[in-house]
């Protein structure tokens, strides 16, 4: 069966790079329907078998319904329907600055556990929904790489 | 012709018999394994709780080099901003969206494995993101990615 053993796990798409996608799929309402999000995400198309796109459908909208937990996104009027959240599209669309961007990336091997200290010791200072989206993007970080 | 069919069949009478036999000694053997299996895996529990009986070392894992070298990162970049430029698209409706196979076409000097790599590397680094698996693929879809936006795409 073709990809019904796929799923949406954070390993897979970082909530990052699940608001980018809403971002692509999304027209001027700013709607996004999951069914649409499904067919992206996991190269589908409307001509798949049934039992395939249900599976896709049911693990995108379990991971929406988490991305909404944590204030990332919201649900539309109707059914099937979800939009990015102020702060979801506020920390997806706010780009960091070149210097620190730079800054970070040329921080001493040395002093990166000082700067994680001072990352994690933000992330404790923000409010609930920049906390845990710092949190998330951490766990996709560390589930995606291979420790050597 | 009868006398002919009377010795295929004596033959194939003979055949079957020594087909049996062979079964049967197959059996044997495989009973006299599992017994000496079953007696070495006693002796060495006993061995092991008497101390004696060393653990063989682990192998150590092999793992896959998770990193490419600045160069090879180099050049798998150069090759997506040549698809960028070339305004093609691997997924409809993305555009400029592209898998580590057309990129490891463009640069085709690379080992596909480096390829892959340095893209894995480049998401990693926020420089690409994943949009989603392509679509109508004949077996295992590729994940395909475009160039992130604002700093996504600074480098």
């Amino acid at each position: 069966m073709k990809r019904a053993s796929n799923q949406l796990q954070i390993k897979d798409f970082s909530d990052r790079e699940i608001l980018a996608v809403m971002s692509d799929l999304n027209g001027s309402d700013d709607i996004v329907l999951a069914g649409d999000l499904t067919l992206r995400l996991f190269g589908l198309t409307d001509n798949d078998d049934l039992e395939v796109l249900d599976h896709a459908a049911r693990c995108v909208t379990a991971r929406l319904a988490w991305m909404r937990r944590y204030g990332l996104v919201e649900k539309g009027e109707k059914k099937g329907e979800w939009a990015m959240s102020e702060e979801g599209r506020a920390l997806r669309h706010t780009p960091l600055g070149r210097s620190l961007s730079s800054a970070i990336t040329n921080t001493p091997a040395a002093s990166v556990m000082e700067l994680t200290h001072q990352v994690s010791e933000r992330m404790l200072r923000e409010g609930d929904v920049p906390a845990r989206a710092m949190r998330r993007e951490f766990q996709h970080q560390v589930a995606r790489r291979r420790w050597r | 012709m009868g006398g002919m069919n009377g010795d295929l069949e004596g033959i194939i009478e003979s055949l079957r018999r020594l087909h049996w036999a062979a079964e049967n000694r197959v059996s044997e053997a495989q009973a006299i394994l599992e017994q000496a299996r079953a007696e070495r895996d006693h002796i060495s529990r006993m061995l092991k709780v008497a101390g004696v009986q060393e653990e063989k070392p682990a192998k150590p894992k092999k793992t896959k080099p998770g990193r490419v070298n600045d160069e090879t990162r180099a050049r798998v970049l150069r090759a997506i901003h040549n698809w960028v430029a070339g305004d093609w698209a691997v997924v409809p409706g993305v555009p400029h969206s592209f898998t580590a196979r057309q990129i490891g076409e463009l640069a085709a000097d690379l080992h596909d494995s480096s390829v892959r790599t340095a893209i894995n590397n480049l998401r990693d680094e926020g420089i690409v993101r994943a949009v989603g698996l392509v679509p109508n693929s004949p077996r295992k879809a590729p994940m395909a990615y475009v160039l992130g936006e604002g700093n996504e795409a600074s480098e």
